[in-house]
């Protein structure tokens, strides 16, 4: 809205901010109470805390000067190609291009010209393009155009999922759904055929892939799903666990990946792998009460929820879980366990997740003499550190508590087209289903077995 | 380009706006880097680009301001984060205008640093710059706030606690006084 006496003044351009107002501000905030309180500061405050963080830039200033001189006599210009996998939170600098990797975001990329091309299989990143720079992001089933934009891309993935795309190419049902938050620039975001500009300040979810057809035809599910949707069994959101550290999100996505695998009464809800903090924030919630839960649960598609927290005494953490019936709005069973600090991480963590999912839905009883949930765990884990050997193992002994499980016989497959044995590779094709084969031959190709060696009836190794 | 996006800041998304309420420096630093051009040149052009270590210091201090009083913000309220960022800078520095050490920055000329590609560009700016430090505090604020940055007068009067009426008629001063400025330097095309 203009006056109609308003004048020309746009000839008056402000100079740009200084850099490094953010790191300045948030200095400051350190160590203060959020809240309303201001108390007052005087002059001389002022000026020994301006001469602490000048003191402090120039220190880091001067580092990183030598740095960037000791750097910049190996090499003159970002890599024009590269992959990172962030095992913290991260700056990710491609000339005009610049990213903040949070811990766990994996990304590749490829320069062409003023364009690099991103693939973001994993985790978040903040990206930061120029005016002259474009960005195609892939991300899951989505493709993310931006150029002179600043953005985040979250792609929620757990780690199950990761060593089992590591080690083939099943990507469709794992992914989850794809979240583009815009601050600023030109941003179009294109899935399933579609493409969305999405505008600064406002987010963009883009769905999940949907499934491949399944072998039987199956009621489509439409909307939010009510109860027992999923072959007879509840749609569970297992959300991240409140806590800072660490051990929360890997534990998280130890429970995670036993719902995924859906061998008891409940199978993950789509997209519902959210962070209890983040949805009380958005559902304006104090606390866990029922109300607030369901509320949540509703939101998310799920029939029950598994919250929780983490503290950490000295000598542990102490892991306090919920599984809440959305529908009924009451807590159906809640634990308190203690994981010793020197079990809080890889296998061992894995395995305090898959005791606590049993304790907290009661799905252990029937597997005690053939589980084949630890079996597949065995086996992942097996398959995740080269093992093919052991791991095809542990999926066979698997397969004979479960029969012609479909994701059993897919891991079996490909641990056997790892270890080039044509025969068991052979017999796994025969049962996998047809629309899967393609995805899953790549697999086997790469150990230089190919289609026909797989429906040839000739020679069989192994 | 650098002045559209000072005017007027699109929105912090909610998630993230609600995370910062809750003291996620992440959360921050966004908004923060959101915000800052337009703090920045809001502040810069009050001062009316004299004493740029004063700029520096009083956007820090909006900052720090702002995310202090943050989890009292109401996101459904009458002001928007912008509207309601952008009135704690112009505040804080009518207060410090009103400093008796900051009284001394009416004789400092109006700052000469220029970007500009055409030497005219260059002088109308600087004759922009003269003309708005020459303009009485409350009409400066006025200008700035509507010309530079979109408030529209309801706005412009909470941010200043006027009442509307006092907001228009400071900006119709405030407006003639600059083109009559402009006409006796010789750069403006009435």
């Amino acid at each position: 809205m203009r006056d109609d006496d308003a004048l020309d003044l746009s000839a008056w351009e402000a100079p740009p901010p200084p850099d490094g107002l953010a790191d300045a501000v948030i200095a400051r905030m350190g160590g203060t109470a959020v809240g309303p309180a201001m108390p007052a500061q005087d002059d001389e405050t002022r000026r020994r805390r301006w001469v602490v963080i000048a003191a402090s830039a120039a220190a880091v200033l001067l580092v990183t000067l030598g740095t960037w001189i000791i750097v910049r006599g190996r090499e003159h210009a970002p890599p024009t190609s590269g992959e990172v996998v962030a095992t913290r939170a991260q700056h990710l600098e491609l000339g005009g291009v610049g990213a903040e990797l949070d811990r766990g975001a994996d990304v590749t990329w490829r320069r062409d010209g003023a364009t690099v091309h991103v693939e973001q299989k994993a985790g978040t990143a903040q990206w930061r393009i120029a005016g002259d720079q474009q960005v195609v992001i892939g991300a899951a089933s989505a493709s993310i155009d931006a150029a002179g934009a600043s953005l985040r891309v979250e792609v929620p993935m757990n780690m199950s999922d990761t060593r089992v795309i590591g080690a083939a190419t099943l990507t469709a049902a794992a992914v989850a759904m794809v979240t583009v938050v815009v601050y600023e620039g030109h941003v179009k975001v294109t899935s399933g055929g579609q493409t969305v500009v999405v505008q600064p300040g406002t987010t963009f979810t883009v769905p999940p892939p949907a499934p491949p057809p399944p072998p039987e035809p199956e009621p489509p599910v439409v909307g939010v799903a009510p109860v027992t949707t999923h072959g007879g069994k509840q749609l569970v959101a297992v959300l991240g666990l409140e806590t800072a550290d660490p051990v929360g999100r890997d534990l998280t996505e130890g429970l995670r990946a036993r719902a995924k695998v859906g061998t008891g009464p409940y199978q993950l809800a789509a997209g519902s792998d959210k962070e209890l903090a983040d949805e009380k924030i958005l559902h304006d919630c104090e606390n866990e009460a029922p109300s607030c839960m369901a509320m949540i649960g509703d939101d998310l598609g799920a029939d029950a929820l598994i919250y929780g927290q983490i503290a950490s005494p000295r000598g542990g953490y102490q892991v306090t879980l919920t599984l809440f019936d959305v529908h009924k709005k009451t807590i159906e069973r809640s634990l308190t366990e203690m994981i010793p600090a020197s079990e809080a991480m890889g296998v061992d963590l894995q395995r305090h997740a898959k005791d606590l999912w049993i304790k907290l839905t009661g799905t252990g009883s029937a597997a005690t003499t053939c589980d084949a949930d630890a079996l597949e765990e065995k086996g992942i884990n097996a398959e995740s550190t080269g093992q093919h050997a052991l791991a095809l193992g542990q999926f066979e002994q698997a397969l004979t508590c479960k029969p012609g499980d479909g994701r059993l016989v897919k891991l079996a497959f490909m641990s056997s087209c790892q270890l080039r044995n044509l025969g068991v590779a052979r017999r796994f094709w025969r049962m996998l289903p047809p629309n899967e084969k393609q995805a899953l031959l790549q697999m086997c190709i790469r150990s230089g077995i190919t289609a026909d060696d797989l429906d040839g009836g000739g020679a069989s190794g192994g | 380009m650098q002045a559209a996006t000072a005017r007027r800041p699109e929105g912090l998304d909610e998630l993230s706006l609600r995370r910062a309420q809750r003291g996620d420096e992440r959360a921050w630093r966004d908004l923060i880097e959101r915000y800052q051009g337009a703090v920045h040149a809001l502040v810069w052009r009050l001062l009316a680009g004299r004493a740029r270590h004063r700029t520096e210091d009083l956007v820090q201090e909006t900052f720090v301001r702002v995310l202090r009083a943050l989890p009292k913000f109401d996101p459904d309220g009458p002001a928007s984060l912008s509207t309601w960022i952008l009135t704690i800078a112009t505040r804080l520095v009518l207060n410090e205008l009103r400093r008796p050490d900051m009284q001394a920055l009416e004789h400092e000329p109006p700052a000469a640093e220029r970007a500009d590609r055409d030497a005219e560009r260059a002088r109308l700016g600087a004759a922009i710059a003269a003309g708005v430090a020459q303009l009485p505090e409350g009409q400066r604020a006025v200008l700035v706030l509507r010309e530079f940055h979109d408030l529209d007068y309801a706005e412009i009067a909470d941010a200043l606690e006027l009442d509307v009426g006092t907001v228009k008629s400071r900006l119709a001063r405030a407006r003639a006084a600059m083109r009559e400025y402009l006409i006796s330097a010789g750069v403006h095309h009435a």
